[in-house]
């Protein structure tokens, strides 16, 4: 995205929106299933991806899990009963956000 | 073309290399960045491992891993926190709440009983003394522990490190010699205060230096999935 600052606020709601539609997921997995739906506009950084993953987890909102996968360990992310509630909250919130937004610069523009 | 043992392995050495203590969070990214190498491998099999690795850690930005780190250390340190906080509610809570209140009573007494403040200022300076000294013998022996483990966990790293919260009770010894001693020590309501200090101090060098310590395996594995699977 040409400005990752517009992107950064939301990444944690993008990650809720993605393991409640997806169920359980790694890091990586993450990174390019966002490059994938987004056709490559946008990049979840490594660097800001864990951070986000960490809180979110900190903050009882999801739960991990760990298989061994070929050689090594990985780390899976799921929604705890609370991760789906916020979920629901915070995407709400920020369709509130992108209405008025669109309000702010575009009047004519409206999503319902 | 998938990633090898040995390659593994030097992912886990490049992690540590790299600042990366942890075998926990060094397992997130030697998978990550495993993931990554094996993907460019697809689109391209000639890139040797070396260059795709290379590549892959230019992803995490300028800081390398550091941010993920200290993102992590800052949630554990709150988790740890979490810990040491509903420990201490117990002895605010019935139960145990008659026996803390009667321990800060009974010590509200003898401190209030002795008239020589001198007497008095080397009780406490004695009791906070003993329990500075209990701290260093406890880090000592934390410290060698840690050391013979092969790995390092981070949330072990921050129970036996307890966060550099153990200098909080040395304050008590330095507000004795700065303050009025006289004034301070001959007075009923800072005896009421010393009593409960004095009594929130054990508590919580039980909590910091017992309780959680010997819980440490049980919180570990609560923590981490992997922690009973290596």
């Amino acid at each position: 995205m040409p400005n990752s600052k517009l992107f950064k606020g939301s990444l944690s709601t993008i990650i809720l929106k993605l393991l409640d539609k997806e169920g359980k997921m790694y890091g990586y997995e993450i990174t390019q299933k966002v490059k994938q739906l987004t056709h490559g506009k946008l990049k979840i950084t490594e660097g800001a991806l864990y951070p986000a993953l960490h809180k979110l987890e900190a903050e009882g909102l999801l739960e991990v899990e760990v298989a061994k996968v070929q050689n090594r360990l990985r780390k899976y992310y799921k929604l705890t009963e609370l991760g789906e509630k916020e979920t629901v909250n915070r995407l709400a919130e920020l369709e509130d956000f992108i209405r008025s937004m669109q309000q702010l610069v575009n009047p004519n523009w409206n999503i319902l | 073309m998938k990633i090898s043992n040995e390659q593994i392995d030097e992912l886990y050495r490049f992690t540590q290399k790299h600042f990366v203590d942890y075998y926990d969070l060094q397992t997130e990214l030697v998978d990550h960045l495993a993931n990554g190498i094996e993907a460019k491998w697809q689109t391209n099999p000639n890139i040797s491992f070396k260059n795709a690795l290379s590549l892959e850690f230019k992803k995490f930005g300028v800081f390398g891993f550091s941010e993920v780190v200290e993102e992590r250390r800052r949630m554990l340190c709150k988790k740890y926190r979490g810990f040491i906080w509903n420990y201490f509610k117990a002895w605010w809570s019935l139960p145990k709440v008659i026996l803390s209140a009667s321990f800060i009573y009974l010590i509200f007494k003898v401190l209030n009983g002795i008239v020589d403040v001198s007497m008095k200022e080397m009780i406490i300076a004695s009791f906070f003394t003993t329990i500075v000294f209990l701290i260093s013998i406890k880090s000592y022996f934390f410290h060698r522990q840690m050391k013979l483990r092969s790995k390092k966990w981070m949330l072990q790293d921050i129970i036996f490190r307890q966060l550099g919260i153990a200098d909080l009770f040395i304050i008590p010894v330095n507000l004795l010699s700065v303050t009025n001693q006289t004034q301070f020590l001959n007075n009923t309501y800072s005896d009421l205060a010393l009593a409960i200090i004095m009594v929130q101090s054990v508590f919580l060098f039980k909590i910091m230096f017992v309780d959680i310590p010997q819980k440490s395996e049980e919180l570990l594995a609560q923590t981490y999935p992997e922690y009973r699977m290596v």
